[in-house]
């Protein structure tokens, strides 16, 4: 037998092993045939994948079992392993007809088996794993179908399958305060674990929901001590990250933990952050959908409420669609239609209302019409009342048709409600309101009683009267018993039901049993009463004025609709009662009226008019006694009849007495007359005759009344007044016409100063005002108003005060005045007193002497003239702001001034015309009388002069003016005039000038700078400062062309100079002793003495340079400490890291010499060959330490120094760099820290590497936590330590052992060098340098530094 | 019967290519030696109650060469001990010394003195016994 060929083939009993692995191997073998079509051989696994036993395998072709995408790539693959790509056939992946996932990998080789070529395919079964991936891939991808619980525990178990770790667990926070944690799914390798719940707080989940995400990669057991979970589970590490939702509120933890320290974090840590992604966006759709659900049980709840309340309503309620098909009815309804024996297609749900309304000859119809409307939108509801009446009762209905609000498709409701008792009571109110409603009083109570008996089927109702005088006792008003009117009757409240019902004031009913529960009412028994309703009949304030009363004798039964009628007829019956009460309080009245008439009449007869009263059917005249005795007919015979009235009349007054008569009976005009009645004594005597008629029912007079008055004494007086008032009439005519006649204007005042009468004349004169001289008009309303026209002309523009004056003369007449009218003419004026205390006043025209006068006076005074010979001129000159003055040059008196002259000295100008020109001078040349003579010599000659002088006021007080004197002559005369001008504010101004010029030139000799002014090309000042800064002296300066003082290669900017613009720049000053001095020169165009120049401000900046080049110093030499120190630390590095390959090369050639020493078989002379290996290896590190010697070379110079000044010195020197980066520095030196000993430039250059450093790691950061916090305390007694912390990303610890290496950097363009340099300097000094930071924490970087010992300071 | 026991000489450098060589040289010359990457493997897997002595190097990740030779003398284990260095750093050298290191040797160094240096310490240290 030939063993199969495998490839393992030497020794006899490898074949049964061979056939042991194949059989057993946990993967997939298979042998096919070289074409890859038929299966040769199987191993168990394969059987257990392919589910076929070896047989059933044997004859199947490899396609048989692979699914049909498979199958498709195996041409393909045999193609590629055939041409040797094995890489290719590598990532084969077959999937079987049964859905197990092969991995086909490398083991396809072709071998030979039975002297065939076949074929040996080994495959993995990594359905498992092929599932899980893919699974957790819809998982990342969010597509994964598995929702809820399920989704967590398939989470859960694939995160355990993924990552490979024993535990992973999603928990939500849960409790009040998200103070515990519960399972949503846990696994714990890859098997589902209990749901369990535990706190939050000492577990590593507080330190993930907390920082966000927390891993610990070992020593979670030591970390957390007191947690159950970790302790339970004796889980090693953890990596948890919290579960946000889409608002980033945490609620809850995906966790992953592991007995076994973590190894790739990273890795784990990004793919855990995709799931907890997915957990968030599960959890919240889950608390989405249970809010969903609870949404839903509440519309449930809502509907199911709804329809409680519609089958609890008594109405028949149904609701239509469009179409009018019954979708819902309530209880009541299903009720009515089966009640009513209603066959369910009818009324059931499904039923087409409107077609089962539509029942001929009935109300259907209408209700059809009704619900379309409603139906169709044309009615908003459709309401309708109809009867339904059975044989055994009537009923009547309403029916309701409303739209559903909200319903796409018009919904309506319809509801039926039974109004049968509504219709009754109706009815009932109908009978009683037609049987009551004309009739009043009696009549009334009597309908009332009788047809509310009838409408609400009672035996007795009693309307009962409560008197106010009597509360307690009641009064019946009318009585029905059953089929009569009872006679009324009074009882006595107490004890009866009534009584309840007036105390409550309120409706009381008592359906039964009414005499047991009022045993002292006998008329209950009597009358066999069995029920009780009772109302109050309330008056318009409120009190109870009586009562209705129903009375039953059974029980009642529907007591609501008796009420309902008593409620409303009640009402009736309190207004009828309390109309019947003030009807009867009306009569009273009327009664005390009339007996007040009858006390009237008798007053009457006591009054001293007589009376009279004439019978207009009889014809018969009383007369009272008094009016007998006006009348002087004592005896009773003068009760005549009217014939002999008429004739004790007048004659002459009878038809004027008859007429009256006539008048007031037809027209009902008042008869008033006043009369002459023939007396007994023969004379007739006026009387005043009044009175009225009577008349009948039909309005026909009867009888006239009144009164007669003796008025003759009165009449007579009248007479004499009118008779005297005519005489009046006629004198004042006279007196008219006499003044009339007269030439001059002549005015009357009476004493109230009013105008009585005045003369044409008078008007004529005052033409302007004529028409308002009318009789009663006041004398002042009078001038006040004619003023105003420009009546007067010397009261033009002074009117009020020209009224003021000319009341006083008024009042005060005395002499005559002399006064111009606005129309230019003159009139004298004369008043008078009049005896009664009125004023005459005469006008005189004047115009023509006045005129004349006028002439004489022109030609007299000509220099008025020139004031006074137009108006316009005067106040032209008045207005003129100058003062004027006209003086008299042979006595120095002013003859005249304007206004401003008079206001400006304080003087009236009439005590002015009294001054002399020196009166008024404060200084030279005219302040007396002797120079006031040569000054007028002077001004004969000079004619015109301008003086500067001072005027003096009234009160003493001076000011300065300018005097233009110009001697005039004019009509032969001479005259001064002088205009005078105030300038005391120039003369202020020209002084503060004066001073601000003083000011400015103090300020600028005391200015600290040079300045100087260059105008038209020469200096023209210099100050002080600016000669001590050249060294030369004033005088020599302002010779000096100013390009002289500037070193020549600066001279080229001065041209700038001359474009005149504000201009700064730095120059060096040319020093008298030859040396330069750096200024800053500050130059502004200005105009001075009236010329174009500059000013130019110089300002010695030589310390500043000096600073700065100090500055500029210190900055080279920490670059060149810098550079070395780089190269320095460069070399070092370079040296160790040479070091080792060279020791290496020499280790390794010298054990190579000395193995072929040990052999004494050095044929090929290698030795030398690795001797001189190893000499060149050493000659390597002798070159490499000559470098590092060299450029390590540092001056080291040690010295006490303040580490604050350092720090202060650096963060100058930094000041631009941080400022640019928008960095904050905070500083924080404690106080009293000693001094360092320390080369300065070394550990500056250490302070400017770690701010370097902070700077660079926080330049992404947000601005606000762009901090840099330098502080220095000290730790122990011998060092000072220094920390520069700052607030970017940091790093993670492991990173920070590793930063003081050189050539390590964390930085993409960093050489790794600044911080070895820092260590290098920092141990040189024998200080310490470590870095504290966290990942996302910032970094904070401390070095520590010797404090200064007594010996340094010596050695300093 | 066990032959008596060989001195080991322990190397630790976190160089492989010291470490090999260094193993390499120790080997040609009959000296059975074993190499340590860090001071932590050191501690952990190195038997010191045997005839050993150290060959340490002065820089290394974590521990130090001095700091674990101040560790070593703190536990009262007193092994031989040379240093090696890549930096010429006088003042290690000299704090190397203080922890009674027998000799220092900067890299490149003369395989010729190390070994007789060795060997010396380790005849010593057999004699001992």
């Amino acid at each position: 037998m030939e063993a199969p060929q495998s490839p393992m083939r030497s020794g006899v009993d490898e074949s049964e092993l061979v056939r042991c692995l194949f059989e057993d191997s946990s993967d997939v073998i298979l042998i096919v045939d070289s074409s890859f079509s038929q299966i040769l051989d199987s191993n168990r696994a394969a059987r257990r994948v392919t589910g076929l036993a070896r047989e059933q395998l044997l004859k199947q072709p490899l396609s048989g079992i692979l699914s049909r995408e498979s199958q498709d790539r195996v041409p393909d693959s045999l193609a590629a392993l055939r041409s040797g790509r094995n890489d290719e056939s590598n990532s084969l992946r077959l999937k079987t007809a049964d859905s197990h996932w092969l991995d086909v990998s490398v083991s396809v080789r072709d071998i030979e088996l039975a002297g065939e070529s076949v074929i040996l395919l080994v495959a993995r079964d990594i359905s498992e794993q092929t599932r899980a991936e893919q699974q957790l891939r819809e998982v990342a991808a969010g597509t994964a179908t598995v929702t809820g619980d399920e989704f967590y525990a398939t989470l859960v178990r694939h995160l355990c399958l993924a990552l490979e770790v024993q535990y992973a667990v999603v928990v939500e926070l849960t409790g009040a305060h998200h103070e515990n944690l519960k399972s949503l799914a846990a696994c714990c390798d890859a098997r589902p674990v209990e749901p369990f719940q535990f706190p939050l707080e000492g577990t590593p989940c507080s330190r993930a929901v907390r920082d966000g995400e927390y891993f610990c990669d070992r020593g979670l057991l030591e970390a957390f001590p007191d947690c159950e979970v970790v302790q339970q589970l004796q889980a090693e590490s953890y990596l948890g990250i919290a579960i946000r939702d889409s608002s980033g509120q945490v609620f809850g933890n995906l966790c992953v933990l592991n007995s076994q320290p973590f190894s790739d974090d990273d890795a784990q840590r990004s793919l855990l952050r995709v799931f907890a992604a997915r957990a968030g966006a599960e959890m919240e759709r889950q608390r989405t959908e249970l809010e969903l659900q609870r949404g839903r049980a509440i519309v449930q709840e809502s509907i199911a409420r709804s329809h409680a309340v519609l089958d609890s309503l008594a109405a028949s309620i149904a609701i239509l669609d469009a179409d009018g098909a019954i979708v819902a009815v309530n209880e009541t309804w299903r009720r009515f239609g089966e009640f009513n024996g209603l066959s369910t297609s009818d009324y059931a749900v499904g039923t087409n209302y409107l077609q089962a309304c539509e029942v001929p000859d009935s109300s259907g119809g209408t209700a059809a019409d009704g619900i379309r409307a409603v139906l169709d939108g044309r009615q908003s509801e459709f309401y309708l009342e109809y009867d339904c009446h059975s044989p055994q009762e009537q009923r009547w209905f309403a029916m309701r048709v409303n739209p559903v609000k909200g319903h796409v498709r018009r919904h309506v409701v319809v509801a039926h409600e039974d109004i049968t008792r509504r219709r009754r009571a109706e009815e009932s109110m109908r009978l009683v309101v037609e049987g009551t409603a004309e009739a009043t009083g009696e009549q009334f109570h009597q309908s009332l009683v009788r047809h509310l008996a009838e409408a609400i089927g009672s035996r007795y109702v009693v309307l009962v009267d409560l008197p106010d005088d009597n509360p307690t006792n009641a009064r019946t008003l009318s009585v029905w018993a059953g089929d009569d009117y009872a006679p009324n009757f009074e009882y006595e409240l107490r004890g009866t039901p009534c009584e309840t019902v007036v105390e409550q004031s309120a409706f009381c009913i008592f359906g039964s049993g009414i005499q047991a529960l009022f045993p002292d009412d006998t008329l209950l028994h009597d009358m066999g009463i069995e029920a009780y309703v009772g109302i109050p009949l309330l008056g318009s304030t409120g009190n109870v004025v009586g009562l209705l009363v129903a009375l039953h004798d059974s029980e009642l039964h529907d007591s609501d609709e008796v009420r309902d009628l008593l409620r409303i007829f009640s009402r009736r019956a309190a207004t009828e009662l309390e109309r019947g009460r003030a009807e009867h309080e009306l009569k009273q009245s009327r009664e005390e009226l009339q007996q007040a008439h009858e006390r009237l009449d008798l007053a009457i007869t006591g009054t001293s008019d007589g009376l009279w009263d004439w019978d207009m059917n009889s014809g018969a005249v009383w007369i009272s006694p008094h009016g007998r005795e006006l009348l002087g007919h004592e005896s009773e015979e003068h009760n005549g009849d009217a014939e002999m009235w008429r004739q004790l009349v007048h004659p002459d007054d009878l038809p004027y007495v008859e007429q009256a008569i006539e008048r007031h009976l037809v027209e009902g005009h008042p008869y008033d007359v006043e009369i002459r009645l023939l007396t007994s004594s023969g004379e007739y005597r006026w009387f005043c005759s009044r009175g009225s008629a009577i008349r009948n029912a039909d309005g026909i007079p009867v009888r006239m009344c009144g009164s007669l008055r003796d008025v003759t004494e009165r009449r007579l007086v009248n007479e004499q007044l009118e008779a005297s008032r005519a005489e009046s009439v006629r004198l004042r005519t006279q007196l008219v016409e006499a003044i009339e006649s007269i030439s001059e204007g002549f005015a009357l005042y009476d004493a109230d100063d009013r105008l009585v009468m005045c003369n044409n004349r008078y008007r004529e004169i005052y033409d302007q005002s004529a028409d308002l001289l009318v009789t009663g008009v006041s004398f002042e309303d009078y001038i006040r108003a004619s003023v105003d026209r420009g009546q007067i002309a010397e009261a033009v523009g002074r009117e009020d005060e020209w009224v003021r004056q000319r009341l006083i003369e008024h009042s005060n007449p005395g002499e005559s005045s002399e006064r111009q009218l606005g129309n230019g003419r003159w009139v004298e004026v004369t008043e008078r007193r009049t005896r009664e205390g009125g004023t005459v006043g005469v006008r005189t025209d004047v115009t023509e002497r006045k005129l004349a006068e006028e002439a004489l006076r022109n030609s007299e005074q000509m220099y008025r003239s020139l004031f006074e010979e137009s108006q316009r001129f005067r106040e032209m000159i008045d207005q003129a702001g100058e003062a004027i003055f006209v003086v008299d040059p042979a006595t120095a008196v002013f003859i005249d001034a304007n206004t401003t002259a008079i206001r400006n000295l304080g003087y009236t100008r009439d005590e002015l015309l009294k001054l002399r020109v020196f009166n008024i001078q404060a200084a030279a040349p005219v302040n007396s009388a002797a120079n006031f003579v040569r000054f007028v010599e002077k001004m004969r000659s000079y004619r015109v002069m301008s003086i500067k002088g001072a005027h003096k006021r009234k009160d003493g007080s001076t000011f300065p003016v300018d005097v233009t004197v110009s001697h005039r002559e004019l009509g032969g005369r001479e005259y001064l005039v002088a205009i005078a001008r105030d300038v005391t504010k120039q003369r202020q101004a020209e002084q503060s000038l004066k001073e601000s010029e003083e000011r400015l030139r103090t300020l600028l000799e005391n200015h600290i700078d040079g300045v100087l002014v260059i105008a038209n090309d020469q200096i023209r000042y210099v100050n002080d400062p600016m000669c001590s800064l050249c060294g030369r002296k004033r005088d020599e300066l302002l010779q000096t062309p100013f390009e002289d003082l500037l070193k020549p290669d600066t001279q080229s900017d001065s041209s700038i100079l001359r474009a005149g613009k504000a201009w700064v720049a730095e120059h060096e000053l040319i020093h008298e002793q030859g040396h330069t001095i750096p200024v800053e020169i500050v130059t502004r165009a200005i105009r001075f003495e009236g010329e174009n120049g500059f000013l130019t401000v110089a300002r010695d900046i030589s310390w500043r340079r000096k600073l700065e080049d100090e500055a500029r110093r210190h900055r080279e030499l920490l670059a060149r400490a810098n550079r070395v120190s780089t190269l320095g630390e460069m070399a070092t590095g370079l040296a160790h890291e040479l070091n080792q390959p060279l020791a290496a090369i020499a280790m390794y050639s010298k054990a190579c010499v000395t193995k072929l020493q040990a052999a004494s078989d050095d044929t090929l002379g290698i030795t030398p060959i690795m001797e001189g290996l190893s000499e060149q290896a050493f000659r390597a590190g002798s070159i490499v330490d000559r470098i590092r010697k060299f450029v390590g070379k540092e001056e080291f110079v040690q010295c006490a120094c303040s580490i604050g000044d350092l720090i202060d010195d650096v963060l100058a020197f930094l000041d631009a760099e941080l400022a640019d980066h928008e960095v904050e520095v905070e500083t924080q030196i404690d106080d009293g820290l000693p001094q360092v000993f320390a080369d300065r430039v070394q550990i500056e250059q250490v302070l400017v590497n770690l701010i370097h450093n902070s700077v660079d790691a926080m330049k992404d950061c947000d601005r606000t936590v762009r901090r840099l916090r330098l502080s220095a305390d000290q730790r122990d007694a011998g060092f000072v330590e220094v920390t520069v912390q700052d607030f970017g990303p940091g790093m993670p610890q492991h990173d920070a052992a590793k930063v003081f290496d050189a050539f390590y950097s964390t930085k993409a363009d960093g050489m790794g060098m600044g911080l070895a340099i820092c260590r290098t300097i920092v141990e040189a000094h024998g200080g310490r340098i470590h870095i504290v930071s966290q990942a996302g924490e910032g970094a904070s970087c401390s070095f520590t530094l010797p404090a200064c010992k007594e010996e340094h300071v010596h050695a300093d | 019967m066990l032959t008596e026991e060989q001195p080991v000489v322990y190397i630790v450098d976190d160089d492989a290519s010291i470490r090999s060589s260094l193993s390499v040289l120790l080997e040609v010359y009959g000296v059975q030696s074993e190499a340590f990457a860090s001071p932590d493997e050191f501690l952990k897997d190195a038997n010191t109650s045997r005839k050993c002595c150290l060959i340490i190097d002065a820089r290394l990740p974590g521990m130090s060469g001095l700091e674990l030779l101040t560790r070593l003398q703190s536990e009262r284990q007193t092994i031989p001990s040379f240093m090696i260095t890549g930096h010429g750093d006088v003042d290690l050298l000299e704090a190397a010394r203080q922890l009674g290191v027998t000799e220092c040797f900067r890299k490149p160094f003369d395989c010729d003195q190390l070994m007789s240096s060795v060997q010396q310490v380790l005849s010593e240290l057999q004699s001992a016994a």
